[in-house]
């Protein structure tokens, strides 16, 4: 049995860092990036802004659709596609420390922003790994790309689609 | 098993639609579902349960026109919210501009072998000042191919936001650069 998971995320550019939220564990070193599940009557660019203007306090504009990352895998007995859209953030008025503030008075608690140099960022710091080589890899082009696919099969016995990043 | 479900009154479809621009022209097919008025649309389809958006357009040609293709560039996230008999749908389409994967020589239309089981199919290429002239739809891509064809589609992607459900969805229709 499949369900459809289809959400929106953001890749926020700042003085060469990007904006990535640290998983709530002690020590943790796996982040991922903000963003939102899916609002049935709302286009997706405006789907991401509401989200990061309702949930995390942050007055954005959603840009350039970078990504449409498609993941198969299993959640408890279910198998999962997810689709996922992601958006470059653009007119970011806050500086990087304001930024962070926002995030944190008007998030949940347990977020943990951080501004992170993508060097930083070692394998299976992302996931999917093929994520993180496109963050990893378009920041230093300042994300003048174009946009790009990525499937991550985790089901490889039931779908057979091909994992990578294809260039669209 | 394709994606289609509902949530409060509004029903999601998740599609793939297939931009072959072949020597100048479009390759669309007419539909005549009975339901609404015959109008011309490019191959395409939902996608299915456990397959990319990549692979539902190859599926989708492959089984319309017999056509083996592949997608190369994505063009447009269309957004459609609108009624289908007495169901609103939003409507989510991922239009790829699509080449077909071998040569062809002589009509791109010779080459096709129409499905005997997709009675709607009937393939048909346009220039874009006919495409201009035609039942397309959806109508409001209509310009917007025929620019982004004459300059090799190098804008694209773009966000295209339909709505006709006003009442229900706030979002104002346009063309707008991703």
């Amino acid at each position: 049995m499949f369900t459809l998971d289809l959400s929106v995320g953001a890749v926020l550019h700042l003085d060469g860092k990007l904006l990535l939220n640290r998983t709530p564990a002690e020590d943790s070193t796996v982040y991922s990036c903000f963003g939102g599940g899916f609002m049935l009557g709302r286009p997706l660019p405006q789907m991401l802004e509401d989200t990061l203007s309702q949930q995390f306090g942050l007055p954005v504009q959603s840009g350039k659709l970078l990504y449409i990352l498609e993941r198969f895998y299993q959640r408890g007995k279910m198998d999962v596609h997810e689709i996922v859209h992601y958006y470059q953030l653009v007119n970011i008025e806050l500086p990087a420390d304001e930024l962070l503030e926002q995030i944190s008075q008007h998030g949940p608690a347990e977020l943990q922003p951080e501004l992170l140099d993508p060097a930083q960022l070692q394998p299976g710091s992302l996931l999917p790994e093929a994520l993180r080589q496109a963050l990893v890899t378009d920041v230093q082009d300042d994300f003048n790309v174009s946009a790009k696919l990525i499937v991550d099969n985790d089901l490889a016995e039931r779908c057979n689609s091909a994992s990578g990043i294809f260039r669209v | 098993m394709r994606f289609c479900y509902t949530i409060a009154m509004l029903s999601l479809n998740l599609i793939v639609r297939t931009v072959i621009y072949h020597e100048g022209k479009f390759l669309v097919t007419a539909l005549d579902d009975g339901l609404r008025t015959p109008f011309y649309s490019f191959l395409g389809g939902h996608v299915r349960v456990g397959e990319t958006l990549q692979d539902c357009a190859r599926r989708e040609v492959q089984e319309e026109v017999g056509l083996e293709i592949t997608p190369a560039k994505l063009l447009y996230v269309v957004e459609n919210f609108f009624f289908r008999g007495a169901t609103k749908l939003h409507e989510i389409g991922y239009y790829f501009l699509c080449l077909p994967a071998k040569l062809i020589t002589g009509s791109l239309l010779d080459q096709l072998s129409p499905s005997a089981t997709e009675e709607m199919i009937n393939p048909a290429l346009l220039s874009p000042p006919e495409l201009g002239e035609a039942n397309f739809q959806p109508a409001l891509l209509k310009q917007t191919l025929a620019e982004d064809a004459r300059e090799s589609f190098a804008s694209c992607p773009r966000a295209v936001i339909i709505n006709e459900l006003p009442g229900d969805v706030d979002a104002v229709n346009g063309v707008y650069q991703l």
